[in-house]
């Protein structure tokens, strides 16, 4: 049976569409920052990627960065030193990315004030923002859709009472794993900057963007010979750029995919909510390309080698080493040990189908069934 | 400036009528060595001592820090290698030793001579080089009784060699003169050093894993093939042989008193590496057990364990302390990749209260619902082997 890639959070596999024009990319070697064609060549294909993805989002000004990693390192550590005039609080959620959640960290070194907003349940209760709006702000990163629960935050509505509150408080939003699966743009989101990345959606590893709705009095995070307006140093990554402007342009279009994982995910939690031992970890509202849920009485590590080696492809929540630590991110969700412990993350992407979703709960069942023996 | 590397034999030198062959089998070592280095070597052999001299002198460092881990070599050097003149000696020492010097307080030359027909005694060599270099070097003083360090002249058939302090080797006795032993590996700590020690004394190490996928990974799988690099380091190769273990745990939990659960898989551990040693000829199981560390260590532990195989197990860390075997993990460069987390086919089960002073008539009647001899039959079944080589020279 072929492999059944159901990991979609964590990386995306090319789709055709995409691989094509990385080939047809190939050669264009030359240096966009170079004065002469071949440099001039190069340019030229990674401003229409710009403008593509300005679009897309409603931007201003779009930032090439390394990954979503960097963009997030770029939004909260300059975002907040350039604002800092504003306010010396800085509000964010207890479940962001480690990107986020470790510049929150060096930034409270830095000696600004971090509020970490609850988000139990996949829920971000309004009166605990309203609470830490009683000192100005000079930044605020709340994620659209968490990568392990799949819980949607809502980000409009945090950004509209903080801006009510504070106008001049800069809002950053990871959007990670939202772009290209949920349509939202900087304007509707009410947010100051958003950050992407090429591969969870169907391009290559090595790409991300940080879109700024209007461009910001930013400093670099890399310096180094100017490039993306001072923003980001190094040599513009012309194949990986064109791979995101690719997945732009063949997704984007593609109407139909969000629907058809939506009843994917639907199907999903419907199977599993009927199998023995496994209890689901659903948010207030959740984002159908990913679904978490425990299987009770075997390490989730333990279960995803079983399903690996039948060539299906989960993610855990946790490592099966006892020393190894669980996920935070689940315990904010309101996990006990057992639980955290049994974590499994199941996410979509438009690639997946029905018979594989139907394979996934068969086999799920059989592996519980083998590794819990009669005990 | 030509440099010469000098290893020099241990105990090697005790041998009697197996000199030969123990010589031998270091040349061997040596040279398998220096083949995976980049550039060339000249190769000598007297006295005791091999000289080793790179084609190109900025290899040196590393031909040295690859030979450093030949077992049979007690101590290295880097010597400098002068023609045979009194002023090229005069010259190549006092251009090239005091660096050597500095730190030190007090110093001797010694000299040594293998040509006779060189115009100078080996006292005058002596004198004359010492005298000059305390000269160049009055910040250090001479002692002949007790020096500090000192500065050696051999004056050999084609050339003089000066060097001043040296470095232990790796010891024991040439690798593949001690018979081979089949070594139980894991991911922890304790059995590479094993694997190590019982290298160090000329034994040929095999090793074999047990793995229990799902319940243990492709990583610590790989973790542990990192490990038996390591040791290859020294070794040069390790057959490197795996046994699922996954059917015989899943029998043991599903029909088993779980108090005995590790004692009865060690059991089985030890009687698969019974047989899968009598497949590769090695004559010894190899394990890093130490007395009283865990549950299954206990002396009482051992013996229910013991009584399985056919042949002798050796247990070099027996007597010794967790802090002293982890001393050598840092030595020989496991101990970084032994701490990685991840879950070993002996810890997956664990039973929370495990038998500390099991009885063996007890063992063998929570054993009975097993199947041993079909078990055994499957995981054998599941053996593979590989060869695992020196990458990092």
């Amino acid at each position: 049976m072929p492999n059944i890639y159901l990991d979609n959070a964590a990386t995306t596999p090319l789709i055709p569409e995409v691989e094509q024009r990385i080939r047809e990319s190939l050669s264009l070697y030359g240096n966009p920052s170079s004065l002469h064609t071949l440099g001039f060549d190069a340019e030229k294909v990674i401003s229409r990627v710009r403008e593509s993805l300005a679009r897309l989002l409603g931007a201003g000004q779009v930032v090439f960065t390394a990954s979503g990693s960097e963009a997030n390192n770029l939004a909260l550590l300059s975002g907040a030193e350039k604002n800092r005039r504003a306010g010396n609080r800085i509000i964010t959620t207890d479940s962001e990315h480690p990107s986020v959640l470790e510049c929150c960290r060096e930034l409270e070194r830095r000696g600004f004030e971090l509020v970490y907003l609850s988000t139990r349940g996949g829920r971000i209760d309004m009166n605990e923002l309203e609470a830490a709006l009683d000192t100005p702000v000079c930044l605020v990163s709340v994620m659209h859709t968490n990568n392990e629960t799949g819980a949607i935050y809502p980000v409009a509505e945090i950004s509209k009472r903080v801006k009510k509150r504070y106008p001049r408080a800069l809002i950053h939003s990871d959007c990670v794993q939202a772009f290209l699966k949920d349509s939202f743009t900087l304007s509707g989101l009410g947010v100051d900057m958003v950050s992407v990345s090429a591969h969870k959606v169907h391009a290559l590893k090595g790409v991300g963007a940080l879109a700024l709705a209007k461009p910001l009095p930013l400093s670099p995070v890399i310096f180094g010979g100017g490039q993306e307006k001072g923003l980001r140093s190094g040599t513009e990554n012309t194949v990986g750029i064109v791979s995101l402007g690719a997945s732009v342009e063949t997704l984007a279009r593609d109407r139909e995919r969000v629907e058809r994982i939506s009843a994917l995910s639907d199907k999903l939690v419907t199977l599993l909510s009927e199998v023995d031992g496994v209890s689901l970890n659903l948010p207030e509202k959740k984002s159908p390309t990913v679904t978490n849920l425990s299987v009770n009485g075997i390490r989730s590590e333990t279960l995803l080698h079983a399903l690996s080696a039948r060539g299906i492809f989960v993610s855990s929540g946790s490592a099966c080493s006892s020393k190894a630590k669980t996920s935070s991110v689940l315990e904010a969700f309101g996990l006990d040990k057992s639980g955290l412990e049994g974590a499994v993350r199941v996410s979509l992407s438009g690639l997946n189908t029905e018979d594989e979703i139907e394979a996934f709960v068969t086999a799920l069942k059989e592996e519980i069934q083998r590794l819990k023996g009669n005990r | 400036m030509k440099r010469t590397i000098l290893l020099k034999y241990g105990e090697i030198i005790l041998k009697g009528a197996n000199r030969r062959a123990f010589e031998k089998q270091l040349a061997d070592s040596i040279r398998r060595r220096l083949k995976g280095l980049i550039g060339e070597y000249e190769l000598e052999y007297m006295q005791s001592t091999v000289y080793v001299t790179p084609e190109r002198d900025e290899d040196v460092e590393i031909a040295h820090d690859a030979l450093s881990r030949i077992f049979g070599i007690v101590s290295l050097c880097i010597a400098y290698r002068a023609e045979k003149s009194m002023e090229e000696i005069m010259r190549v020492a006092l251009e090239y030793i005091p660096p050597h010097l500095e730190g030190y307080r007090s110093f001797k030359a010694d000299a040594r001579r293998s040509d006779k027909t060189f115009p100078y005694t080996t006292p005058q060599i002596m004198m004359e080089v010492g005298g000059e270099l305390s000269e160049k070097c009055p910040d250090i003083a001479v002692d002949v009784i007790n020096p500090e360090i000192t500065v050696m002249i051999e004056v050999r058939e084609k050339y003089a060699f000066i060097h001043a302090g040296k470095t232990m080797g790796a010891g024991g006795l040439p690798y593949g003169t001690g018979g081979r032993g089949l070594l139980l590996l894991s991911g922890g700590i304790d059995s590479p050093v094993a694997g190590w020690m019982m290298a160090k004394r000329g034994v040929e190490v095999d090793a074999l894993h047990f793995e229990s996928f799902p319940y243990t990974s492709e990583r610590a799988l790989e973790k542990v093939k990192t490990l038996a690099g390591k040791l290859c380091r020294y070794t040069d190769k390790m057959h490197f042989n795996k046994v699922s273990l996954t059917e015989i745990q899943e029998a043991i939990r599903d029909n088993c008193e779980y108090d005995y659960f590790t004692l009865i898989l060690r059991r089985f551990m030890m009687e698969i590496a019974d047989e899968v040693a009598r497949r590769v000829n090695a004559n010894a199981l190899i394990t890093g057990e130490s007395i009283g560390q865990v549950a299954s260590q206990t002396m009482q532990a051992l013996a229910v364990t013991d009584c399985v195989p056919s042949i002798p197990v050796f247990r070099p860390l027996i007597g010794m302390d967790k802090e002293e075997i982890v001393q050598i993990a840092r030595r020989i460069d496991t101990f970084a990749t032994s701490i990685e987390p991840y879950e070993d086919c002996c810890t997956v089960f664990t039973p929370p209260h495990p038998r500390t002073r099991p009885v063996l008539e007890k063992v063998i009647r929570a054993e009975e619902g097993l199947d041993r001899k079909t078990l055994i039959e499957n995981a054998l079944k599941t053996l593979e082997h590989q060869v695992i080589y020196n990458e990092a020279f």
